[in-house]
């Protein structure tokens, strides 16, 4: 049992303060951010089954959506699957590397946070259901052109933004790589904003809506990446000590993976005074800033977890939670990355990349919410079958959509063939496009599976003693 | 061996994460020019002039043939002018392997992109506006044209490709 409780003997001196618990109001805030992160994943999933149900020929005409609907329902699923249910967990880890600090400073800021981030989240419901503002599908935040939805999506970022300037007012240290991770986090969080606000003003007027909205989230879109991969890591040094009872990286090392994440990052805001907003330059800079920045960090703990793996193979309970979460993160992570250096100009082979690259970071969030934040608000699933099976249906799905994707992708690419030759690669096509068809249901049965769970548990009375 | 982890192997590590971080930042722009493909000059055009150009290039040398609604033109060597607008690529080309082609890309109505395979170009073009991309076809078989740019709801369906034929 040991690699399943972190309040339990043998990881506490892994854990350290956590071994007393949380004080009252830090475990309260700890709960909002929870429920927040599985709701947001319950709203996803209830509206891809509207979206799926608006384009079924019967059910369709039940409901009270006409068939433009899809679209809309399309834009607020991403973002809650995307947006709320990533910054959701930074909330939660700001109040953990609080903890950990033991501060006590601004706890009026960490609880205006949460109110406000879910209030943002709840406001994104409204113009969704219904059906105000054009959809629009442009990169990372996609919108609803309505003011209501903005409002939305501005009071979700200030309420991250608050519960991180209260991590900052009482940052512990950053020997400490649960603190170290997290603020790295944190301060990324703090650019990507500072670049929302920076286009927000530097789009000039006169454009059309669809190009304000792809260039309005364009640049602090790519910063949030940086941000998830520094929750991902921090996950990864969590999920690690429950598995393994020891650090895959030295502290000063994490720190300096860390470290690197965010120096990447600090000078994006500069990007807006040296290259006009609209422009080419724009774009390329942060793509650039994406390709060469998020590297480095993942590959130097993903040895560390490695080597640590191997030093301790022989202890290791590969069926733990923690681990079956660990190790299916680093693979499908490991293989959406791979995936990233064969991108093709046109066909599938880059949606199989951010969906392997997703995957693997949800696979590490799940493994948290399940193996270290239910426990640590005294709510601990039991190790039952269901728990387990979760991950590898989730992990193993997402591996199949994405390898399946990649595969027709490749078959796709447009050649001269002859007639039989033809015929076997629209064969291959298809046995391609099955295994996604049949990865993206068995993934899709794993995340409702989580989500049942922790929404159970988080809702449940905690057990105490 | 664990002390050692944590003490000068810990440090020499993470000076050197930090150092390979800052040396990738620093490469950025030299990574900037020899990877990304360039941004030709655009410049503004007058929009109805350059329809009634594309108009006239398309009885010139339509071939009769329609593509996904869209005349198929077989054009001679040298310049060639496509309009780029919500979401097609006006006309569909057909170009022969071995020659040197002009396509000069104009934007009529938002900001779109124009990335071609096979020619390492990716223009972006504000609406109005128009830039120029060389294409030597190496051999027959299909290059594919993609917006680069997000431009609205049917973004992901502006796609085209060019249809490279052998000489003739
Ligand atoms: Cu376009």
């Amino acid at each position: 049992m040991r690699a399943v409780d972190p309040l339990g003997q043998p990881s506490a001196p892994f854990f350290g303060v956590f071994s007393r618990g949380l004080v009252p109001p830090l475990a309260r805030e700890l709960r909002g951010w929870a429920l927040l992160a599985a709701g947001s994943l319950a709203v996803a999933g209830l509206l891809a089954l509207l979206l799926a149900a608006s384009r079924t020929p019967v059910l369709g005409g039940l409901l009270p959506w006409g068939p433009a609907f899809f679209r809309t329902a399309l834009v607020t699923h991403v973002v809650f699957s995307f947006i709320v249910w990533y910054l959701a967990f930074l909330g939660a880890l700001s109040v953990v590397a609080t903890a950990r600090g033991g501060g006590s400073r601004a706890a009026g800021l960490g609880m205006a946070g949460l109110v406000l981030a879910v209030l943002g989240s709840g406001l994104l419901l409204v113009p969704t259901l219904a059906e105000w503002g054009e959809p629009s599908l442009n990169n990372y935040v996609p919108v609803l052109v309505h003011p209501l939805y903005y409002l939305g999506l501005g009071l979700l970022g200030l309420g991250v933004t608050l519960a991180v300037l209260r991590l900052f007012a009482n940052a512990g240290g950053w020997r400490d790589p649960v603190v170290a991770g997290t603020l790295a986090a944190g301060a990324c969080l703090l650019v990507a904003m500072a670049c929302f606000v920076l286009a927000w003003l530097a789009i000039p007027s006169g454009q059309d809506v669809s190009s304000v909205n792809e260039r309005l989230f364009w640049g602090g879109g790519h910063v949030l990446q940086f941000t998830n991969t520094a929750l991902m890591l921090t996950g990864w040094h969590l999920l690690a000590g429950l598995a393994a009872g020891e650090a895959p990286l030295p502290p000063r090392l994490f720190g300096a993976a860390m470290a690197a994440l965010v120096l990447f990052v600090l000078p994006a805001p500069a990007f807006y005074a040296l290259f006009p907003v609209m422009g080419w330059e724009h774009r390329e800079a942060f793509t650039l800033l994406l390709r060469y920045g998020l590297v480095l960090s993942p590959v130097v703990m993903g040895l560390g977890l490695v080597a640590l793996f191997w030093r301790r193979r022989a202890v290791l309970r590969w069926t733990s939670v923690p681990m079956l979460a660990l190790g299916l993160s680093i693979l499908v992570f490991g293989i959406g990355g791979v995936f990233g250096y064969f991108l093709g100009v046109s066909d599938t082979r880059t949606p199989s990349h951010y969906h392997a690259v997703i995957g693997g970071v949800n696979l590490t969030f799940m493994g948290l919410m399940l193996a270290f934040l239910l426990p640590l608000l005294s709510r601990m699933p039991d190790e039952s079958r269901a728990v387990r099976l979760q991950f590898p249906l989730y992990g193993l799905g997402q591996l199949m959509f994405s390898v399946g994707m990649f595969a027709a992708g490749a078959a796709g690419v447009p050649r001269k063939t002859a007639g039989a030759e033809q015929g076997l690669d629209s064969l291959g096509k298809i046995a391609s496009m099955a295994v996604t068809g049949l990865g993206g249901l068995v993934a899709v049965i794993g995340g409702a599976m989580f989500v049942w769970i922790s929404l159970r548990w988080l809702l449940a009375r905690p057990r105490h003693g | 061996m664990a002390d050692l982890l944590r003490t000068r192997w810990d440090q020499l590590a993470a000076a050197f994460v930090l150092a390979a971080g800052l040396g990738l930042f620093a490469a950025m722009p030299l990574w900037r020019w020899a990877g990304a493909p360039p941004q030709s000059r655009v410049a503004a055009i007058d929009v109805a002039e350059f329809e009634q150009r594309v108009e006239d290039f398309v009885a010139a040398h339509g071939t009769g043939e329609v593509e996904d609604g869209l005349p198929v033109v077989a054009p001679p060597p040298g310049e060639v002018p496509v309009i780029a607008r919500r979401w097609q690529f006006y006309p569909a080309l057909r170009l022969e392997a071995g020659q040197r082609y002009e396509l000069h890309v104009a934007s009529t109505d938002i900001l779109h992109g124009f990335a071609l395979e096979g020619a390492g170009a990716d223009l972006l073009l504000p609406g109005g506006s128009a830039g120029v991309v060389t294409l030597v076809p190496q051999a027959p078989g299909r290059l594919a044209i993609q917006c680069s740019e997000y431009c609205g709801i049917e973004h992901n369906r502006m796609r085209a490709w060019v249809e490279v034929v052998g000489p003739q």
